[in-house]
């Protein structure tokens, strides 16, 4: 059985914004998805595939303005964006981090073992589980959706509020035809 | 997001018609729909995805939690004609295996016999 687990590092390439675009808004709930159509109407139609890019970039920004900024909107979410061969996020909030990340990790685990063993009760009240900054609206597999999607790493700051993904789509090279 | 609950008659399956996005806006609502119809004695539900072409995850969210709602009921809910874009979420999210999935009416129904 193979786990998959959220890592932190600091100094990760994936954070270097040389020739990234950026944006940043306010942290408004009601403006998520409107932020996301507005970074997304600038990828190429290939990398969209149906509104899976969309609803991956959704949650980043989702977790940044809800859980970092409190929804508080005097508090900025900022995006860097790229679009060159793959696609590249960061979304960095100006909230405490993400303090809870390697209990996630050990809970991934734990939910991973049952669907392993088959114990599908088990696994449904893993499935409904919600962490300890969570409300009732919050769905608890957006980071689960995560680490399979975004298949070019994704990485936390040491702080843990700033996230850098990337999703390949050619696995890492380019045919070349002659 | 509209939601149509159609009864369908002699073997008490309820279909509910889901219209529009399921997301972090739609959900709560959405949840409370189910958790209400469930509460009001719907034990076999039929949830119709032919119109949900977004689902994020606060709205699995809420679908995992009305599949627990009904199964501590003593009922069961399935999953009619799940579109691409959902398919992937529920794939990537490594939850797909909770839910029994039909594309065709008459063959969802029959599976509560």
């Amino acid at each position: 059985m193979v786990v998959k687990k959220l890592i932190v590092d600091e100094f990760n390439d994936i954070f270097d914004t040389n020739t990234m675009n950026f944006r940043e808004f306010p942290s408004v709930f009601d403006q998520i998805r409107a932020i996301t159509s507005k970074i997304i109407a600038e990828a190429p139609e290939r990398f969209k595939e149906g509104n899976l890019l969309e609803q991956q970039l959704s949650e980043l920004i989702k977790n940044g303005i809800k859980h970092g900024n409190k929804c508080d909107p005097e508090k900025k979410i900022k995006i860097w964006y790229s679009f060159k061969k793959r696609v590249r996020f960061i979304v960095e909030d100006e909230g405490e981090g993400f303090q809870n990340l390697d209990n996630w990790n050990e809970y991934f685990k734990k939910r991973q073992t049952a669907l392993y063993n088959q114990d599908f009760d088990n696994f449904l009240q893993l499935a409904a589980y919600k962490g300890p900054t969570s409300d009732e609206n919050d769905g608890g597999n957006s980071l689960i959706a995560a680490l399979e999607y975004w298949n070019g790493g994704m990485i936390y700051s040491k702080k843990r509020n700033k996230v850098g993904v990337i999703r390949w789509y050619t696995g890492g090279s380019e045919i070349q035809v002659f | 997001m509209d939601l149509d609950f159609r009864k369908k008659p002699g073997n008490g399956v309820t279909i509910v018609d889901v219209n529009g996005d399921l997301d972090l806006y739609n959900a709560p609502k959405f949840k409370q729909a189910i958790f209400d119809i469930v509460d009001t004695g719907a034990k076999k539900v039929i949830l119709n995805m032919r119109q949900v072409t977004y689902i994020d995850s606060s709205g699995l969210g809420a679908i995992i939690k009305n599949l627990q709602h009904i199964k501590a009921a003593g009922g069961d809910m399935t999953l009619l004609e799940l579109q691409d874009s959902p398919r992937k979420v529920f794939e990537l999210s490594n939850i797909i295996s909770l839910f029994k999935l039909h594309e065709d009416e008459t063959a969802a129904v029959n599976s509560f016999n």
